[in-house]
């Protein structure tokens, strides 16, 4: 196989030779600007691949069903379940992680700052997904009601916060985003 | 100089960064050259004798390294009650029989998690079933079949408590308010699956990274059942993503990980699908619980009697502590003069039961202050009125067992009343629309050793640098309330330094002192706090006697800490840096680095807790009389923890236990058929979303609590408490329904409304 | 929770699924969102050993509309494009908003139509509303295409009228009757975001208080949704009343048959047609 220079392989995967074993497929992808050359068996999730292969965890796997959003990411910037979608499946195409929210730079994104600043973080499992759905709505909704907020969270479970913190962060930074503008 | 006070500040979280950018690393994240994936056969039967396993199937799987069943492993029972090792009666991986659908039967290690997976349909295990029993009713009936045989029947423990004259109260009562009341089994539902990895090192030592709250008693437990000496272990908690209650255990793929570890000389890991957490985790218990209650004619209790018989399920645990605290939480929000429990726990062939957020409280208080609202009917008084009536002060006593410090009780009620506008809209608000109230008391941390630990119960090692810096160890473990947070900032307090002037250590029973009993009963800022104050008054003791010199004061207590110096009180001009100080003791001292160990182990306080926390809640309802629909609409919440030692991260907890609580009466419940739970995804097990969460008011009545650390005590679980009860009322209130089996669910109004 | 070992295809060409579909039959699955799908293979409720995915075919990503063939809607594409699109927000309301109920909006990013559909469930949030709207199903083959009304592409759960190698390429939803009015309730008494216990939509036309047309359709009370024929019949033709409303919704009721879940109970969900039904046509006659 041949990859151009610029592409990382990332390969070598234990694989038990076993009668099931099932074609791998090579995938060209960019997770937060790094272009992966991967080999992926067909099953493997979004999800899996990120973590696993790319290791990159900020991304959580906490239902697998599509119900709790821990493993939101951005796929050519909407916002998905990573672990309802086939890594196979998103195959030349950019991907957003929790990782990639801030500036290269470092710089916080204004819901990430806003999400510290009010306390809408404790455990903090479901926050990256929170952080992406967040972000994503912010970038269809600069200025969302209490609400719009509430609703788009609809697939973001969390068990600590109640939610309320995490819905005044959004605002707050909605209401940043807006006087930047301004 | 006024001194900046860090004591009431809503600082954020230190951790919190590495949380929102992705960083912050959680157990099933690590990952190490080498590493295996495990993964757990269970049983499919609810009780059953093992015939066989055969595993050689499985084992002949490429990629497949290592497969263990109850038979090669020693068979050492365990449990979080280690003082009645009679209670001890689990083994990692089942021997000779299997008592609930999930119980863990053999586990599997390969190269990878699809192939650990498929290793399991490989192993073939032959079941002789035996009559199982899932009810409470069924497993107490004559000739019913018993789970364990140590024991003659399916009771594992009992728990009496008889104080005062019962009968006299209840024969000269002039109403007896008498209710059974059931509940349902919910799950934790902490957002990240437990997980588990564990790596041998070269010296045959183990070291584990794991899920948990409380990292000593895996230490103490995985030692015990890998035949190690308790420090042969080092236990590692990295971030936790929430546990309330679920993450206090040794669990199979603790030892499973931790074992084939040992075997096989690669490190393997082990973390749990939403599926099996939700089929098999530990629940809250399901209890049948008989009260009643003595009352004057004027609405003064004056006896109360509880019966309580929870649904252990299959192994002990950590589950029968519920019964007693249930005995306790019957007993503490108003005098009684006269009281009488009996708790009784029960085995049954149903997943085990263990602590979840409030352990043994929802329930009992659930009872409690529904009876309390339903008893205000029938006395004619208002529901509000009769608690103020009843309501505990300081000073009054939890019968036969503890008495109550700081108590606000009284206050948060008035205050209640008054911000909810519950005089103008209790029974006022028209058919469909309702206000509700209920009460709770809580524990600041357990009194009680039934770990039977060598060791104090909270342990904190300060040490000072010449910088300006100080160092924080200890065990107290973060799993989300935010004790990384509140204990720097305690110690930032003390010392009069920055938060960021605190490294934290903590997390690893290798770099922290011995030891601290783990995240549960809301024992942490009470019980960590106070060692945290203690080691840092001994080391501020060691400066101030270099500062007493230098400035030529000879009484030590005119010095203070602040603003990164230290200081004389009166003359705050003559003030030096805490970093120099540090030199000049070290200096002093042949270089011998300055630090201290602080500890707490509650002394000469009773039997429960050294301080109890208190509160009022009002839930305002709209019940769709067409549908039974229950819409929460206003939560209004009053409490007293105390001194608030951050504002923002007590609010965090009051927030997140109103979402668990609204779940627990309306929309969540472990769906049980013969033993089996059929809600086994997020999609049925139906936890509130951001959508479903009313507007919340709340307010505290600051009390001083002289046993907690600036006055603070419990303000994490007591809140998971009244919501139930409140919302009960509030339905009662709009409907004339009051739900005495939860959850309240459209279906029972509707029944009740007759459509 | 992971996935089982499959093979994946995704052809390019539309006939290359043709043949796929014709040669794997019933060992394939076909897979637009993959949100229900993947969900079910994981926890075991459906197994394949192959996925053929629509995933690059752009000519069923089509989404068109034109007041006199109505709205055409892809096979691949997804809610969220659908709910955002212009003329389904002006003139396909009810769609609309049954969208915006569906699921989450991760889902609606990846979810489809026809994937709603063709998963057959009883529960399917857009099966009512687009039945109420008098949708087709284009259902193409290497053999041609044909066209059937909604209301016969759900033979069962998880079951639809296709032929092998048959696959549906398009939605197309006729231009409402500007006069008619439509209403879509979905209702969950644990949560906003929910799979509905009870889903009922309803058109109506009136004159002068008389109803000229009526459509209603409920969901997850029975095999697949269905169509509340004998309340419709009462209706048609009639002088609208409170009491008529009572009447039809009393009968939708009695025609439905739901089965007891863990959202509710059989005699719940009759309850709750009962009272749905009739609200959705107080709504949509505005009859109070």
């Amino acid at each position: 196989m041949n990859f151009d220079a610029t592409n990382r392989w990332v390969g070598c995967f234990t694989q038990p030779a076993d009668a099931k074993q099932m074609k791998h497929h090579v995938i060209r992808i960019t997770v937060n600007g790094d272009r992966h050359t991967l080999a992926v068996a067909p099953h493997w999730t979004l999800v899996e691949v990120l973590r696993e292969h790319l290791r990159l965890t900020g991304t959580k796997h906490g239902c697998g069903t599509g119900d709790c959003g821990a493993c939101t990411v951005l796929l050519d910037g909407r916002s998905v379940n990573s672990c309802l979608t086939l890594a196979v499946e998103v195959d030349g195409r950019e991907i957003t992680t929790i990782e990639g929210i801030a500036s290269s730079g470092g710089e916080l994104h204004p819901v990430q700052d806003a999400f510290i600043a009010h306390g809408a973080t404790q455990c903090g499992f479901c926050t990256p997904g929170m952080v992406v759905s967040s972000v994503q709505l912010l970038a269809t909704n600069s200025r969302p009601e209490e609400q719009e907020i509430r609703h788009a969270l609809g697939g973001n479970l969390c068990r600590c916060t109640g939610y309320t913190k995490i819905v005044e962060a959004i605002a707050a930074a909605a209401t940043q985003g807006e006087e930047a503008e301004g | 100089m006024s001194r900046q006070t860090l004591i009431g500040k809503s600082l954020p979280r230190p951790d919190a960064k590495a949380k929102v950018t992705g960083g912050a690393q959680y157990t099933d994240d690590i990952h190490l050259p080498g590493m295996l994936h495990g993964a757990l056969l269970r049983s499919p039967v609810a009780h059953a004798r093992i015939a066989s396993i055969d595993i050689d199937r499985a084992r002949a799987l490429p990629g497949v390294k290592c497969v263990i069943t109850g038979n090669d492993v020693p068979a050492v029972r365990y449990g979080n009650w280690r003082l009645v090792p009679e209670l001890q009666d689990e083994t990692a991986l089942a021997v000779d029989k299997v008592r609930f659908i999930g119980d863990e039967v053999a586990a599997v290690a390969a190269v990878d998690a699809d192939t650990a997976r498929e290793a399991l349909e490989l192993i073939d295990v032959e079941y002789e079933e035996l009559p199982a029993v899932f009810g409470i009713e069924e497993a107490l009936a004559e000739g019913a079949p018993h789970l364990h045989d140590a024991h003659t029947d399916n009771i594992s423990l009992t728990r009496n408590i008889d104080y005062g004259e019962l009968d006299r109260a209840f024969e000269e009562a002039f109403h007896i308010q008498e209710d059974v009341f059931t509940t349902h089994p919910v799950n934790h539902a902490y957002m990240e699956p437990c997980s588990a990895l564990a790596r041998a090192e070269s010296d045959g030592r183990i070291t584990i990274w794991t899920s948990t709250q409380t990292p000593y008693y895996i230490q103490c437990l995985l030692a015990r059942t890998m035949e190690l000496r308790e420090n042969d272990v080092r236990v590692i908690k990295p971030h936790v993503g929430g546990g309330f209650g679920g993450k206090m255990e040794l669990r199979p793929w603790d030892f499973c990980a931790a074992w084939m570890a040992r075997e096989i000389g690669r490190p393997v890991k082990f973390t749990l699908d939403r599926t099996e957490e939700l089929a098999t985790g530990r629940r809250r218990h399901a209890v049948k619980i008989s009260s009643r209650i003595a009352f004057q004619e004027d609405g003064t209790i004056t006896g109360k009697e509880v019966r309580a018989w929870l649904n252990g399920g299959a192994y002990n645990g950590m589950g029968p502590t519920a019964t007693f605290l249930i005995g306790n939480f019957g007993a503490m929000l108003y005098r009684i003069p006269a009281y009488r429990y009996r708790g009784l726990y029960i085995y049954t062939n149903t997943p085990p039961a263990g602590a979840m957020r409030g352990f043994g409280a929802p329930q009992a208080l659930y009872a409690g202050e529904t009876q309390m609202s339903q008893a205000a009917a029938a006395l004619g008084l208002d529901p509000i009125e009769l608690r103020l009536k009843n309501s505990m002060t300081e000073g009054d006593e939890i019968p036969g067992v503890a008495t109550v410090g700081s108590c606000g009780l009284k206050e948060c009620l008035e205050e209640v009343r008054r911000i909810s506008g519950w005089n103008e809209k209790r029974a006022t608000l028209g058919r469909g629309h309702g206000i509700g109230v209920a009460c709770y008391s809580f524990i600041s941390g357990g009194v009680f050793n039934w770990f039977n630990t060598k060791y104090p119960f909270s342990s904190a090692e300060v040490r000072v640098f010449d910088d300006g810096t100080a160092q924080l160890s200890t065990l107290a473990a973060d799993i989300g309330q935010g004790s990384d947070l509140i204990l720097p900032q305690i110690l930032a307090e003390e010392l009069g330094l920055r938060m960021d002037d605190i490294r934290l250590v903590t997390g690893d029973t290798a770099a922290c002192p011995q030891s601290d009993l783990g995240t549960w009963g809301s024992r942490v800022t009470l019980m960590a706090g106070n060692a945290v104050r203690r080691a840092a008054k001994e080391v501020k003791e060691r400066l101030f006697e270099m500062v007493s010199l230098k400035f030529d004061l000879n009484v030590i207590h005119e010095l203070e800490c602040g603003d990164g110096h230290i200081y004389a009180k009166n003359k705050p001009k003559r003030r030096i840096p805490f970093g120099e100080v540090v030199a000049m003791a070290q200096r002093a001292n042949r270089g011998e680095p300055i630090k201290a160990t602080g500890y707490y182990t509650p002394r000469d306080c009773g039997l429960v807790s050294p301080a109890f926390s208190f509160g009022a809640q009002v839930a305002e309802t709209r019940v769709d009389l067409d549908t039974g629909k229950v819409e929460v609409e206003q939560m209004y919440t009053v409490h007293d923890c105390g001194v608030e030692l951050n504002p923002m991260a007590v609010e965090g907890q009051l927030e997140g236990s109103i979402q668990m609580s609204l779940g627990y009466a309306l929309s969540e419940t472990l769906v049980m058929q013969e033993g089996r739970t059929l809600n086994t995804t997020f999609l049925d097990y139906k936890i509130p979303v951001a959508a479903d969460m009313p507007p919340s008011i709340s307010k505290t009545v600051e009390t001083f609590e002289p046993a907690g650390p600036f006055g603070a005590k419990e303000a994490g679980e007591g809140l998971a408490c009244p919501t139930a009860p409140a919302v009960v009322d509030a339905v009662y209130d709009a409907t004339g329904y009051c739900c005495n089996d939860l959850p309240i669910t459209p279906e029972k109004i509707l029944g009740h409304l007759g459509a | 929770m992971r996935l089982p070992r499959f093979e994946y295809h995704a052809p390019e060409r539309i006939e290359q699924v043709f043949d796929l579909m014709e040669s794997l039959g019933s060992a394939a699955e076909l897979m637009a969102g993959g949100t229900d799908l993947l969900p079910g293979l994981k926890l075991g409720k459906r197994s394949c050993d192959h996925i053929v995915s629509l995933s690059r075919l752009s000519e069923l990503k089509e989404l068109s509309f034109n007041e006199a063939k109505g709205l055409r809607i892809g096979a691949g594409t997804v809610l969220a494009d659908v709910a955002a699109h212009g003329p389904v927000r002006d003139r396909y309301r009810m769609l609309a908003s049954a969208i915006a109920d569906l699921a989450t909006v991760q889902v609606r990013h990846r979810a489809t139509v026809a994937g709603n559909l063709c998963n057959a469930s009883p529960c399917a949030d857009t099966a009512p509303p687009l039945m109420a709207m008098g949708a087709i199903i284009e259902i193409s083959s290497s053999g041609g295409r044909r066209d059937i009304p909604l209301e016969e592409l759900m033979v069962g759960p998880g079951s639809i009228a296709l032929e092998k190698g048959e696959i549906v390429t398009a939605i197309i939803v006729p231009t409402p009757r500007l006069e008619s009015r439509s209403t879509y309730i979905k209702f969950s008494p644990r949560s906003k975001v929910d799979i509905a216990a009870v889903n009922v939509a309803v058109s109506t036309t009136t004159t002068r208080g008389r109803v000229d047309e009526v459509e209603i359709f409920l969901g997850t009370v029975a095999p697949t949704p269905i169509r509340a024929r004998r309340a419709e019949v009462l209706l048609k033709g009639s002088h609208l009343s409170e009491s008529l409303l009572a009447s039809a919704a009393a009968a939708a009721r009695d025609e439905c048959l739901p089965i007891t879940d863990f959202r509710a109970t059989e005699e719940y969900k009759r309850h709750l047609v009962e009272v749905l039904t009739k609200r959705a046509l107080m709504t949509t006659t505005g009859i109070a």
